[in-house]
């Protein structure tokens, strides 16, 4: 079937065409505002129309990174899933606010075409309550709906389900014990046991976690107060601090990115990338623990070619704690594109 | 040499006196309900070689109750103490050895006091009060962060820009560091390892505070609490790890009120918050385990979240310190709650760990090894004894008047 | 999220212009303000509040519902606007609502059309973002508070919000702050000095006297008084009256009693000096009947006002602003213009609801011939007060990442 795949941003709009003759198209649109998304889809239209894309049916996958648990597995677009985004929207305004602007402009610019929503939380919707409960009142974390959740689900589930399939081809016949590292933007660790994550590195935001490009990951929450109180920066100021201007950026003290950190023999990324290494060693280790050990290591993401230089420093230490199974020490990569992972998801439907 | 150690809470002042490096108890016993009046008199609870007494006597500031103590042990010229060992809760970026007062280290005393607004302050005011009571009596000051100044940089750094670390000093420094010291050199002596070369991830679980230590080399490379003890494990009161955002909508919601929230993630969180019942996760435990109990999924939650944080924390440090020579519980609940030592370790053989489920239970008289023969990583559980850590601290700081101290 | 703001805001600015625009072009002095009140609903209908409607006093009230109890945060502004003092100074008329050299010109530009304006955007502005918020964000546009010593906010809180279940936290004023957040002003009361005698001679002689010893600003005397036109005098039952108006200042601390009293002394004092005067001193009352026909009975005083500056509505409103991007300068009015003073007294003094002010306009443009704004201010202050508004009440958006993560 041809596939639209659309990934809203707030200011960008990726998208990919997939053609059953096996062509595709991917890009990205830029640079709109207040226009909303409806200007960038029809841009869009215009483009997988050239491809041919739309003389059968295509069918359009809207990516969304928060669902909450109204959200549990991919949905068709309509009436019922705007009122239940509607209802999500205050744990996460900023993304559903736009994904509704998205979601309202495909109806208009793709009239008929089935449509379906897929979210990167819906992966860790059923996360165990231990590992997703913050250790504050329950009448609080209900008044906030406050909890752990994944934002890279989709990148998570495939490649366990890719690596879970490549241990019962060698034999294995319980459910594997998966370490998946999400490297990205804002990079992910989960452990994920058979088809079920069981912890996630992230939090009720994506601040929390490992370091991101531009975000701290987890400080000291005494850290986050004394930012808003002692240094005078209001909470509003800490915030942006806090998800804008820290992370490998703040520690290399210009813009970087992921893979420049990883990769690069600059002299001033290799604190950055010492600091990241360090906290995905601590994060493995925890999944490690609570899997029991690792059967396999996959990584994804938008930075999998970066892979190796995670493993190599991550996995001996891993190895000579005794949590890695022998056969896990060959990790594996899942390089799909988040693109083609949601293309996937419309065949499902 | 007879050093009195004093451990100085914000309204009591627990004190021991040991004979070193003998290491004998002489004398010890609390001082209760120091500061202003409240209901009940303030009174001492003084103690030698099994003898136990009772003063009331009025102790409107921790001098007066020095004060007092040393009158007490001035009746009998046996107990006269030679030197005096103080606990510091937080010795800031610059103390990174345990020290003999002087001004020097008076006046950073007194500078860093704000970073432990809570701790700090009383303990430094009762240092002042010695100083000035019995000025010829060597003092000598022991933090809790000291044995964390091994850190390295990388696992002290939060990823926040340069400059505003630079001005601030946002980092991790770490606490119950002469804890996880004291029971690390009592366990590398247990197993026969010289420790220089022990290796093991120490667990404080106290009825308050917790925290976890990643030691390599005899040396600490990571503690679970951060800037402040905040961070980390679920404790008794406090929420540990949270999200920063969560920090600040509650900021938000308190209308900017910092010190509310602070005061709810300090005291109104952890196992208390998640109980609604109980700080204490024994009385959590138990609760739950008597399967009539009306709130038995809030409290079945309330320990999982506690347990499962621990045990996430040691898989992370066993990986960190690779090959480990063992594990050791201490504190009241690491020392005292067999079920706790279980379930934070149970299933974990890829790791080396098993467990001997009944050496646990009956544990009676520590320390204790509580692995099987096969367990690749000893578990044991040890007393902590800080005021010990203390005397030794003193003692050797004493007994090498030309001891390395860096310089502030 | 202050990103999200901007974008929106550029879409919507057209349409605020517009707005500000034809308010400006509206006539609306102050007990005749039933053509803006109906211009304003409106632009709520059309900015899609969840409730909108027009009270029996002519106030006008949008409410944006929050998803929680609160806080409730009130952005207030007044529609009325006083008599141009005179018509011919105006190019044009007072009403053209013409934009020149990026100023929008017209009777109430800066007090306070201009900072409706911006209120009205400001929260349309976060209900276009599809920020949610925790408590009900309400914006009224409010009658007769130049001539009425605001009659309109009074009767909004005491009975239309009241009867609306709503209660405000905070409220922000849209009067002329030049986009500084004004905390406060000094108070004024226009009092009568009744002079009674049964010799018109006296009284004639203790009329002058007084009126001339309170126009005497001599900055050392009991009292600060300044003459509001001349004595008026009438012959009552055999007796010779006479009534001085005076206007008297009102420091923050100052009680009205303890002013009339020491009114009465000193005019006593200067009365005693043309002979047996009788003297009484009491606040100006007028009734007043406003646009909707509802009549009310007014005391002429203007409390002083002071929000303290460290409140959690200043420094909430400092910290949002500053993350926003935009100038945080604290300050308070000084009335040189302004008239009566704002409608603050009554939230503050009398209702006890925190207060502060952020509006386009500049103090000293209030009342003056040619009155104008600078249209890039409303724009400031649409995208301020929004930044303010989310961060009083809405649901904070911490730990998002800026975009796609």
């Amino acid at each position: 079937m041809n596939t639209v795949v659309l990934i809203p941003g707030r200011r960008s709009l990726r998208y990919a065409g997939f053609v059953d003759s096996g062509e595709t198209c991917t890009g990205t649109i830029r640079g709109f505002r207040w226009q909303g998304p409806r200007a960038a889809l029809d841009e869009v239209r215009t483009i997988v129309q050239a491809m041919g894309l739309l003389d059968d049916a295509p069918s359009v996958v809207v990516h969304g990174l928060f669902g909450g648990e109204e959200f549990p597995a991919p949905v068709s677009l309509g009436k019922d899933a705007l009122l239940r985004l509607e209802r999500v929207a205050r744990q996460s305004p900023l993304h559903v606010a736009s994904l509704i602007e998205t979601a309202l402009a495909v109806e208009q610019v793709f009239p008929g075409a089935p449509a379906r929503l897929a979210f990167e939380t819906s992966f860790f919707v059923d996360l165990p309550l231990r590992e997703r409960t913050y250790a504050v009142s329950p009448d609080l974390s209900h008044k906030l709906a406050l909890r752990r959740w994944g934002y890279h689900g989709l990148f998570h589930e495939s490649a366990a389900r890719e690596a879970a399939r490549r241990l019962r081809k060698r034999g294995l016949d319980c459910p594997p014990r998966i370490l998946s590292i999400c490297l990205d933007a804002q990079p992910e660790i989960a452990a994920v046991l058979g088809c079920r994550p069981i912890t996630v590195t992230s939090g009720a935001t994506p601040l929390e976690g490992l370091p991101g490009e531009t975000n701290s990951g987890e400080i000291d929450p005494a850290v986050a107060l004394a930012l808003a109180g002692e240094a005078g920066l209001g909470p509003e100021g800490a915030n942006a601090l806090l998800v804008g201007e820290s992370g490998l950026s703040g520690l290399v003290g210009r813009r970087v990115r992921l893979d420049d950190v990883l990769t690069s023999t600059r002299n001033d990324c290799v604190r950055a990338r010492e600091v990241l290494l360090y906290r995905m060693l601590l994060a493995s280790g925890a999944a490690a623990a609570a899997l029991g050990g690792v059967d396999a290591v996959v990584f994804s993401g938008r930075y999998v070619s970066c892979s190796a230089v995670v493993a190599h420093d991550v996995l001996p230490h891993l190895e000579r704690a005794g949590a890695l199974a022998p056969q896990a020490a060959q990790w594996m990569i899942f390089a799909k594109p988040l693109e083609g992972v949601l293309a996937e998801t419309a065949s499902l439907q | 040499m007879r050093i009195i150690v004093f451990n100085c809470g914000s309204s009591s002042l627990k004190y021991r006196l040991i004979e070193m490096p003998g290491e004998n108890q002489l004398a010890g016993g609390e001082a209760e309900r120091v500061g202003p009046k409240t209901a009940e008199p303030a009174r001492i609870h003084h103690q030698v070689s099994g003898r136990k007494e009772t003063i009331v006597v009025e102790m409107p500031d921790h001098a007066t109750a020095f004060a007092e103590v040393m009158k007490l042990l001035e009746r009998d010229p046996e107990l006269v103490p030679e030197a005096i060992g103080h606990r510091m809760a937080h010795g800031g970026p610059n103390f990174k050895q345990h020290v003999i007062l002087d001004d020097a280290v008076m006046a950073e005393l007194e500078r860093i006091q704000e970073l432990a607004p809570i701790h700090n302050p009383p303990a430094v005011r009762l240092v002042a009060a010695c100083r000035r009571l019995y000025p010829k009596l060597p003092e000598t000051v022991v933090f809790d962060t000291v044995f964390h100044a091994t850190i390295p940089e990388v696992a002290r750094s939060y990823a926040l820009p340069a400059a505003l670390v630079a001005k601030f000093g946002f980092r991790k420094y770490g606490f119950h560091g002469t804890s996880h010291q004291y029971v690390a050199q009592e366990a590398a002596k247990l197993l026969g390892v010289p420790f220089a070369h022990f290796n093991a991830v120490s667990c404080h679980l106290g009825s308050g505070g917790a925290s976890l230590c990643a030691i390599v080399n005899g040396r600490s490379i990571d503690n679970t609490m951060g800037y402040s003890p905040l961070q980390g494990l679920v404790m008794s009161t406090r929420s540990g790890d949270l999200d920063p955002a969560v920090a600040l909508t509650l900021l938000v919601r308190a209308a900017g009120n910092g010190a509310a929230v602070e005061a709810m993630l300090n005291r109104g969180s952890g196992v208390l918050g998640l109980s609604g019942m109980s700080a204490d996760i024994r009385d959590v435990v138990a609760r739950a385990a008597d399967g009539q109990a009306a709130d038995i999924d809030q409290l079945t939650v309330a320990s999982q979240v506690y347990l499962w944080r621990i045990r996430k924390y040691l898989g992370a440090y066993l990986t960190l310190v690779g090959r480990a020579h063992c594990v050791i519980f201490t504190d009241t609940i690491g020392e005292k709650v067999p079920y706790v030592r279980w379930a934070v370790t149970a299933g974990l053989q890829c790791f080396g760990l098993d467990i001997d489920p009944q050496k646990n239970d009956v544990a009676g008289g520590l320390p204790a090894d509580l692995s099987t023969p096969a367990s690749r990583v000893r578990i044991l559980a040890v007393a902590t004894n800080e005021e010990m850590a203390i005397a030794r601290f003193s003692h050797d700081l004493l007994s090498h008047t030309q001891a390395e101290r860096i310089a502030l | 999220m202050y990103d999200l703001l901007k974008g929106k805001l550029e879409g919507l600015q057209s349409e605020l212009m517009s707005f500000a625009q034809a308010l400006l072009r509206t006539h609306s002095l102050s007990r005749d303000e039933s053509s803006a009140a109906a211009l304003v609903e409106k632009q709520l209908r059309a900015l899609d509040f969840d409730t909108v409607t027009t009270d029996k006093l002519g106030n006008v009230v949008g409410v944006l519902h929050g998803v929680e109890d609160g806080p409730n945060l009130l952005l207030a502004s007044h529609m009325d606007t006083v008599a141009p003092a005179d018509e011919s100074g105006w190019p044009g008329t007072p009403w053209s609502g013409r934009v020149e050299n990026g100023k929008l010109y017209g009777l109430g530009a800066a007090d306070c059309k201009g900072g409706l304006a911006a209120q009205v955007f400001a929260a349309g502005l976060l209900k276009r973002s599809l920020l949610p918020l925790r408590g009900n964000l309400i914006v009224a546009a409010t009658v007769a508070e130049e001539n009425g010593i605001s009659i309109g906010m009074r009767g909004l809180i005491e009975f239309t919000l009241k009867e609306m279940g709503l209660r405000p936290e905070y409220a922000i004023l849209g009067e002329p702050t030049d986009l500084g957040l004004y905390y406060g002003h000094d108070g004024r009361a226009e009092l009568d000095i009744r002079l009674r005698s049964n010799n018109p001679f006296h009284l004639a002689d203790a009329a002058d006297l007084v009126a001339n010893g309170m126009g005497d600003t001599d900055p050392l005397s009991a009292v600060q008084a300044m003459l509001m036109g001349k004595p008026q005098f009438e012959d009552r039952h055999g007796l010779r009256c006479a009534t001085i108006g005076v206007e008297h200042r009102l420091g923050p601390e100052e009680a009205v009693d303890g002013m009339v009293g020491r009114m009465r002394r000193e005019a006593e004092r200067l009365a005693q000096l043309a002979g047996a005067v009788e003297v009484e001193v009491s606040v100006r009352e007028h009734s007043e009947t406003l646009a909707s026909g509802m009549v009310m009975k007014v005391k002429r005083v203007t409390h002083a006002w002071s929000t303290d500056p460290f409140s959690p509505l200043l420094s909430r409103a400092r910290q949002s602003l500053a993350a926003a991007g935009c100038v945080v300068r604290p300050g308070k009015w000084r009335l040189s213009r302004l008239g009566m003073g704002t409608s603050g007294s009554v939230l503050s003094n009398e209702f006890h609801i925190p207060t502060i002010g952020y509006g386009p306009g500049r103090e000293e443009e209030a009342h003056s011939q040619d009155e104008s704004v600078e249209v890039a201010k409303i724009v400031e202050c649409t995208y301020g007060t929004a930044a303010m508004a989310h961060g009083l009440v809405g649901i904070p958006v911490f730990g998002w990442i800026p975009d796609e993560i």
